[in-house]
């Protein structure tokens, strides 16, 4: 075997073994630097990684994606869908550059259209996606409001921030529980007692089959 | 005038963000320029952190001059990889004429203001001029793009 067969070896072993501790962490996929380039051009394992986290970025939307699309809706609204870039800068407070920046990256992915003036409109596909994440936004804030009892404002606070981040399939399964739960007010009413009490009673030891020995109510608060 | 002295000052403030933000982000773009082109792209970016940066100092000596402090507020995260000096440029000229609109949008305001108005004008004159000199800056890039014909 020489040594071109037995880097082959090693990197199906890579590969089918998973990450090592040189491997580079998805969240630098974005700012890679050179070294680190240099690497997942060698690491099979990497490379996979890096190849589904472009797929996922290509087909996602950015949080500042969804709220320019939202934003332009929300302003499109009493002008026929058309909406002014400075109108979109004051509805998301940040600058005209900003928006017109942003507006390209949209534009390219087809969500958008500008005419002569430099109005913005949402194209069929923009006002699609516009309206999933309103739609995931509402089930997310029902939930944790309505189910979880999360004050309203940090629900509202919460659901834009996943709302552009969780699949379609998972908003509409959510969608249906509440559906479910909500089709029978008096056991949903008894249920929620029911959680508001088994809140209260949280064991003492901090020790159940959700917490697994790390109780994540404990860690909460000094989440950052 | 129609506008108040506080609703002028917002939206100098606001016009002060836009240069300012403007040649932070001309600032990083000029690291990223890769390829055919760059060093005119590169001397472009050069002048415009300088002259952007010029601008939002005119703006701040003008809300100075109202008795005010400046206030700029900018929520800026500028990344990415290598691009090519024409996208640059195409970014350069959106951020130029969002600029560009903003002082006209702000003119119908400050008219019959004695310092303001002749300040505005002046200002989208020079605004009018950077967008006019970028387009023709992308269209040189466009001819040079297209192949020379075989003779």
């Amino acid at each position: 075997m020489n040594a071109k067969d037995r880097m082959r070896g090693r990197e199906a072993l890579q590969a089918a073994t998973g990450p090592t501790a040189e491997c580079v962490p998805i969240e630098r996929f974005g700012r890679l630097s050179a070294n680190e380039q240099a690497h997942i051009d060698r690491c099979p394992h990497c490379e996979a990684e890096l190849s589904l986290w472009q797929q996922f970025e290509a087909n996602e939307l950015t949080h500042s994606a969804a709220h320019h699309l939202l934003a332009i809706h929300e302003v499109g609204l009493q002008y026929g869908g058309w909406a002014r870039v400075s109108d979109i800068a004051r509805e998301l407070q940040i600058t005209r550059g900003s928006v017109s920046i942003n507006l390209r990256a949209l534009k390219k992915r087809g969500l958008v259209e500008t005419d002569a003036h430099r109005l913005v409109k949402l194209t069929p596909e923009g006002l699609q996606a516009a309206k999933a994440v309103m739609a995931t936004r509402a089930v997310l804030k029902t939930f944790f409001a309505d189910v979880l009892g999360v004050p309203d404002i940090q629900a509202d606070i919460d659901s834009c921030k996943i709302e552009h981040l969780i699949s379609h399939a998972t908003a509409e399964r959510l969608a249906l529980f509440q559906r479910f739960l909500t089709s029978d007010p008096d056991a949903l009413q008894q249920l929620l007692a029911r959680f508001q009490r088994f809140h209260a009673e949280c064991p003492h030891d901090r020790s159940c089959d959700v917490c697994k020995g790390h109780c994540p109510v404990d860690g909460l608060p000094h989440a950052i | 005038m129609g506008a108040s002295e506080a609703e002028l000052i917002d939206d100098l403030n606001r016009l002060m963000a836009e240069e300012a933000e403007a040649s932070m982000r001309y600032f990083q773009m000029r690291f990223r320029l890769r390829g055919r082109g760059r060093e005119t792209a590169e001397k472009f970016f050069a002048e415009a952190i300088k002259e952007t940066l010029e601008h939002a100092e005119l703006i701040a000596k003008q809300i100075h001059a109202l008795g005010h402090v400046p206030s700029l507020q900018i929520n800026l995260s500028v990344e990415g990889g290598p691009m090519p000096p024409e996208d640059a440029l195409g970014e350069a000229l959106d951020v130029e004429q969002a600029a560009l609109e903003a002082y006209q949008e702000f003119l119908p305001r400050v008219a019959g203001h004695p310092t303001l108005e002749p300040f505005i004008r002046q200002q989208i004159a020079i605004e009018t001029e950077h967008v006019q000199d970028l387009q023709e800056v992308l269209r040189c890039f466009g001819l040079k793009l297209v192949a020379k014909p075989v003779v």
